[in-house]
């Protein structure tokens, strides 16, 4: 029952929020309520890292019918990998609503409780077991989204908007087939729930066909090279808080989907198609890491880090094997808080200085030491150095890929090479020199101190004791690779 | 009863102890005003020296030599098993006393040295992180400990190269030495994997329990090698990954001195002497090491001989003395590699900071051409840079004619040619050397009257350094006292535990010969000296301007053979070509326009469309028989 | 009613269907090429009442009643259509004075 509340508590939250209007303390509310869902999912946790993990996959599973004379129903339950995405969407909420530096979205009933409805969707993502369920709350996260983008976009947001839906929503079309492919392939009487999709009774080229209707969906989302063109756009004009929970959770839905919907369902398409989805992902993060150098706003840039860590992660998902799949998930939790912590930068500094343009900025160290010593860490995180939770990740997915073919993990290695090359190049732009036009530059406040340093503790904490997050996920991601390889076998 | 294995279980606050250093002066850096953040960090280094120290005397009493200290389960993921364990055994001892010793007197230095500069604090906050990773990476029990060390020492390096960040030149220094550090980091990285794939554990005990299934030149085993090679040779400064060393130079001269001379950059030696049963077993990578390390050394010294900058010398002759060491390793000789890593980490870190010392008397002033006359100004700073120089190239009995001896005997006995380039380097040392200090300290001053006006002697917090590490220079040699001259080799007989040198060098070669070539190469030194005192003194030659166009030679040779431009224009410019134009193109034109020419497709296919339905119901009907009339058709043929 | 039915039996089934489709073309044809709304309204009845002749007709020879009831409800449908368009005509006239089918292409969008 505690999922069911996990889930209902945002959807509460935004619905008490959507009727406060123009009010000081919306901010505070909305961060109350978010951290009440931290405190929940938290407990959660604990209560699912003290069960005996191996008895069954799905842990407190919750049944309510719906529509049973088609195997629809409400079918939620939890595992290591969605324990983690929970996690993720959980704890970065609080951030997310408290650096929130804009006046007029501070005091927004409508965005906060926008921002709660899409992490009551994204709950709903993470927890469903029943594909329907899971594709109606894939798509109820585009709406709050959408509707945030375009009142309180930024230039040009009506055609980068309905591009982000648009192409999006192709993306979740693509899967809509595949999934009622899939239905009418489970045994008699069809079914919608994971247990049913498992045993469809799929030819190895149905499988072949179906992989690429699914992972296309998915990889619209993440997004992977060649779907990635949405992306950069949408995150350089989206309100920056819009552009946090985009790269640090939505982001997430693609790598989760592609887990749970993508390699138990067709492992036999996973497996023949694998190699060319790695090699086209590496190309994605090697290209994007190239493309983020020279960008020339910040904002924008921190975009094309984003698209080239998902090129990784990406490949490493098809490299199939424990600890790169660990990588994964261990990857989406690291990313999701450095990548939060860096468009805060981000914002912070378009806030103070009004641009975001890299060339009008510079110096930012000599008035404010503190703010750029996050970012440092923030960075260091960023390009995978060890102690940061970045290297672990970074670390598993290229062992993961190694095992797979020392080729392609050496070019997954050059992740390391790349994404150092960009962002200390743009670290130094912003940062270092001695530039006069951030002369004014105050140092961060208080409240926005201990957010940082809260940030880098985490980062630091779980590099330092990685267990904490892939003990999580260990079992189930063992037991997703055992069931893999007997039916690939 | 101090014993071994009881002190053992402290060894751990060895690199906690810089750390907590870190922190303290991080967190509490506006608390801190003078010199108490120096201290702290001197303080909390000496303690780390001292547990070194404390452990390295119980540990020559004991009868156990290495100890595995596992503190906690790091990485724990499938088959991929990672404690985060630390190994203290002689190897390790030696490095850890090198690390904390010369960084002591380093910190204490800086005190003096960095006094005046406004981030102060911050400073000493770096060099502190940079000691507890240089000291981690040198306690790491496995591999990836040792890399966790490997990359903070890199950051550190970027951190202190680039610590006077106002001076976008410096940040590109720092930058570029982090970049060029990646490069070989990836090579060690996957050399650490393809070893996680072929020995199922990182641990060096456990990998080296299981090389007795392997014969020697096995390919699994050269691939490994060859990657961790390319990961020492990013961080040793070795061809081709050298430039980053020079240009490090800009951060402050400690640094230089501490990251940049004695400790950061003998990590890659470190690296393959920890892996001598490894690299025993791949002489093609032996081979290797060798050529490359050959060629550096002599490289680097012809480029050393035409730099004006007092610490681009010493930077190019750092490049140079690394190349002895991979010399030295390439010939499987991994003792006597240590031993010049020890001797040179003394000399070098004294040279370095004589510069200091000169740089600091001189406000800042690098350029050699105009120095000159301090002799008598300067004259602890005079003394300690002689012993150096004299150190360095090799002059008997001071600590580097020892060292480098070792490594010319050895290579004498694998080939007489080797021998011949190696000692054809050291003469070139020796005659930049001279040329650096007679141009520093003889003749007259060349500077402006101001400057002249201010040089003085450096405080005492600046010059005891230089005169203990003077003191270390010159006894350094006899750690490892050759056989030959009634010495034990104790450093080697020390190092034994951790090291194996490679077998085929085992064979001694006559007493005689040894000292013929000893006298060879000492009367050689001599020549070059004079050489250099009749160019510099007596005529006073002076290395020309820069505006006065050189010969050929001189020209490639000042300008180190254009390989910054050769990198610049193979690798910096393609590539921000493809991130400035190339691929936005494509971005734009390619795939940008794919995604949106479904969108225009579809628009204008609805402004087709949309004329059809345009409200003439005769086109409708019309549009309604034909459908029907041709349904029926299909109906009645089909 | 059954001489109703041998009379219509005189005549034999393909004379009906030719006469209907002639019917039915005509009123096609009458719907494409004219341009006044009354004669195209007639048109359709035209085509309307040539199917219910051959409902008819095809009822007797089948000697189903079945698709006489349908020509019933054609007539009501055919009653109501006319009622409407005939509306729509006059409102037509009165607002643009003219009976003309092209003039409400207006309604396009």
């Amino acid at each position: 029952m505690m999922l069911i509340l996990i889930l209902l508590l945002p959807v509460f939250s935004s619905l008490l929020l959507i009727f406060m209007q123009r009010l000081a303390w919306v901010k505070f509310l909305s961060f109350g309520l978010s951290f009440l869902e931290l405190l929940l999912v938290s407990y959660q946790l604990l209560a699912f890292q003290s069960l005996n993990l191996s008895a069954f996959p799905f842990q407190f599973s919750t049944h309510f019918n719906w529509l049973p004379q088609y195997g629809i129903e409400l079918y939620f339950g939890l595992d290591g990998i969605s324990a983690v995405m929970i996690l993720i969407t959980a704890l970065v909420m609080p951030f997310i609503i408290l650096f929130g530096n804009d006046d007029v979205l501070n005091k927004s009933g409508r965005f906060h409780s926008f921002l709660h409805l899409t992490q009551a969707a994204l709950m709903g993502v993470f927890l469903s077991l029943n594909v329907i369920v899971f594709y109606i709350f894939w798509e109820i996260t585009l709406i709050p989204i959408f509707i945030s983008m375009l009142v309180w976009g930024e230039e040009n947001k009506e055609a980068i908007t309905l591009k982000f839906f648009i192409y999006t929503f192709l993306g979740s079309l693509s899967l809509l087939f595949a999934f009622l492919f899939v239905y009418f392939q489970t045994p008699l009487p069809h079914s919608f729930n994971f247990e049913a999709f498992l045993n469809a009774d799929l030819t190895s080229s149905a499988q072949s066909w179906l992989f690429w209707f699914l992972f296309v969906g998915f990889a619209i989302k993440i997004p992977l090279f060649p779907f990635h063109s949405w992306q950069p756009q949408t995150y350089t004009i989206a309100p920056g808080q819009i552009t946090m929970i985009l790269s640090a959770v939505l982001m997430k839905m693609g790598v989760y989907g592609m887990l749970r919907w993508l390699l138990p369902i067709v492992p036999l398409g996973v497996a023949q198609w694998n190699t060319v989805v790695i090699v086209l992902s590496l190309i994605g993060m090697v290209y994007a890491s190239v493309m983020a150098l020279q960008q020339k706003n910040l904002k924008t840039m921190v975009a094309w880090s984003s698209v080239a860590h998902g090129g990784l992660i990406g490949a490493a998902i098809f490299a199939i094997s424990v600890q790169s799949v660990q990588g994964v998930i261990f990857q989406s939790f690291a990313h999701a808080i450095i990548i939060s912590g860096l468009f805060a930068v981000v914002i912070i500094i378009e806030k103070r200085t009004g641009t975001s343009m890299i060339k009008n900025l510079g110096g930012i160290r000599l008035t404010a030491p503190v703010f750029a010593g996050f970012f440092l860490i923030l960075v260091l995180g960023s390009i995978g150095l060890p102690l940061t939770n970045g290297f672990v990740a970074e670390f598993l997915m290229i062992l993961g890929l190694y095992g797979l073919n020392p080729c392609l993990a050496f070019f997954g290695g050059f992740s390391m090479i790349l994404g150092a090359i960009y962002m200390l190049y743009n670290y130094q732009k912003v940062c270092l020199g001695n530039n006069t036009n951030t002369i004014d530059f105050k140092e961060i406040g208080t409240t926005e101190m201990i957010l940082f340093a809260l940030l880098s503790f985490i980062i630091i904490l779980t590099g330092v004791l990685p267990g904490l997050i892939l003990n999580l996920s260990q079992i189930s991601v063992e037991e997703l690779f055992s069931n893999f390889y007997s039916l690939t076998n | 009863m101090v014993t071994f294995s009881n002190i053992v279980k402290y060894a751990w606050l060895v690199p906690l102890l810089p750390f907590a250093g870190f922190l303290i002066i991080i967190f509490f850096s506006r608390l801190l005003k003078g010199k108490s953040s120096g201290i702290i960090a001197s303080a909390l280094i000496s303690l780390s020296f001292l547990i070194s120290l404390l452990m390295f005397f119980a540990q020559s009493d004991s009868a156990v030599k290495s100890i595995t200290l596992n503190i906690f389960s790091w990485l724990d993921v499938g088959a991929l098993k990672i404690p985060f364990e630390l190994l203290i055994d002689p190897l390790s001892l030696n490095m850890m006393l090198i690390v904390s010793g010369v960084g002591l007197l380093i910190h204490v230095f800086s005190i003096g040295y960095m006094l005046h500069d406004e981030r102060f604090n911050t400073f000493f906050a770096y060099m502190n992180l940079f000691s507890a990773s240089m000291l981690l990476l040198v306690m790491g029990a496995n591999y990836l400990i040792l890399f966790m060390g490997w990359e903070g020492v890199g950051l550190c390096s970027y951190l202190l190269i680039g610590f006077w960040f106002k001076n976008d030149l410096y940040n590109l220094a720092a930058r570029k030495a982090f970049v060029m550090n990646r490069i070989g980091d990836l090579g060690f990285i996957l050399g650490i994997i393809l070893l996680f794939f072929t020995f199922r554990t990182l641990n060096f005990s456990g990998v080296f329990a299981q090389l007795s299934a392997f014969t020697p030149n096995n390919s699994t085993i050269v691939i490994i090698t060859l990657l961790l090679l390319v990961g020492a040779l990013g961080k040793s400064a070795q061809i081709p990954l050298f430039t980053w060393l020079p240009d490090a130079m800009a951060g402050p001269t400690p640094v230089s001195a501490l990251i940049h001379a004695a400790t950061m950059v003998t990590a890659g030696i470190y690296l393959i002497a920890r892996s001598s049963l490894l690299f025993n077993l791949a002489p093609f990578t032996l081979d290797i090491i060798l050529a490359i390390g050959l060629i550096t050394a002599l490289f680097a010294a012809t480029i050393g001989i035409y730099q004006n900058d007092i610490k681009k010398v010493l930077a190019y002759s750092t490049v140079s003395q690394l190349g002895y060491m991979f010399i030295a390793l390439g010939l499987g000789v991994y003792s006597s590699a240590i031993f010049h890593l020890t001797t040179h980490a003394f000399f070098k870190a004294l040279l370095f900071l004589g510069a200091g010392s000169i740089i600091h008397a001189l406000s800042g002033e690098q350029d050699i051409r105009k120095m000159g006359g301090l002799k008598k100004k300067l004259p602890i700073t005079f003394l300690t840079f002689l012993i150096a120089t004299l150190a360095i190239s090799g002059f008997p009995p001071f600590s580097g004619f020892f060292s480098k001896d070792e490594i010319l005997m050895a290579a004498f006995a694998r080939n007489p040619l080797i021998y011949v380039l190696g000692l054809f380097g050291a003469l070139m040392t020796c005659f930049y050397m001279f040329r650096l200090l007679f141009l520093v300290f003889y003749n007259q001053f060349r500077g402006t009257p101001e400057q002249e006006s201010h040089i003085h002697e450096s405080p005492a917090l600046i010059s005891v350094p230089l005169i203990i590490l003077a003191i270390l220079s010159v006894v350094g040699g006899f750690l490892n006292f050759p056989e030959i001259f009634g010495g034990k080799a104790a450093q080697a007989n020390f190092l034994s535990v951790s090291l194996t040198n490679y077998a085929s060098n085992a064979g001694h070669m006559a007493v005689s010969t040894e000292w013929i070539l000893m006298a060879v190469s000492v009367l050689f030194l001599l020549f070059i000296v004079a050489f250099a005192y009749n160019r510099f003194i007596k005529q006073k030659m002076l290395p020309a301007g820069d505006e006065i166009p050189l010969a050929f030679i001189p020209k490639l040779l000042s300008n180190k053979y254009y390989v910054d431009e050769l990198y610049n224009w193979l690798i910096v410019m393609p590539y921000t070509a493809l991130s400035e134009k190339v691929f936005p193109k494509m971005e734009l034109n390619i795939i940008d326009k794919t995604v949106n020419s479904f969108g225009e497709y579809t628009m204008w296919l609805g402004e087709k469309v949309r004329r059809i339905q345009a409200g003439n119901i005769s086109f409708y009907v019309f549009a309604m028989v034909t459908g029907v009339i041709f349904f029926i058709i299909i109906n009645l043929y089909f | 009613m059954k001489d109703m039915s041998v009379a219509l039996k005189f005549i034999p089934l393909d004379h009906y269907v030719l006469l209907c489709i002639i019917l039915f073309s005509i009123g096609v044809l009458g719907v494409l090429y004219r341009r006044n709304t009354i004669i195209i309204i007639m048109c359709i009845e035209l085509m309307l009442n040539s199917v219910n002749l051959l409902l008819t007709a095809f009822s007797v020879y089948h000697s189903d009643p079945t698709g006489q009831i349908f020509v019933f409800f054609i007539m009501v449908v055919a009653a109501a259509e006319v009622a409407v368009g005939l509306a729509i005509l006059v409102m037509m006239k009165r607002n643009i004075d003219s009976v003309d089918i092209n003039l409400l292409s207006r309604l396009k969008w």
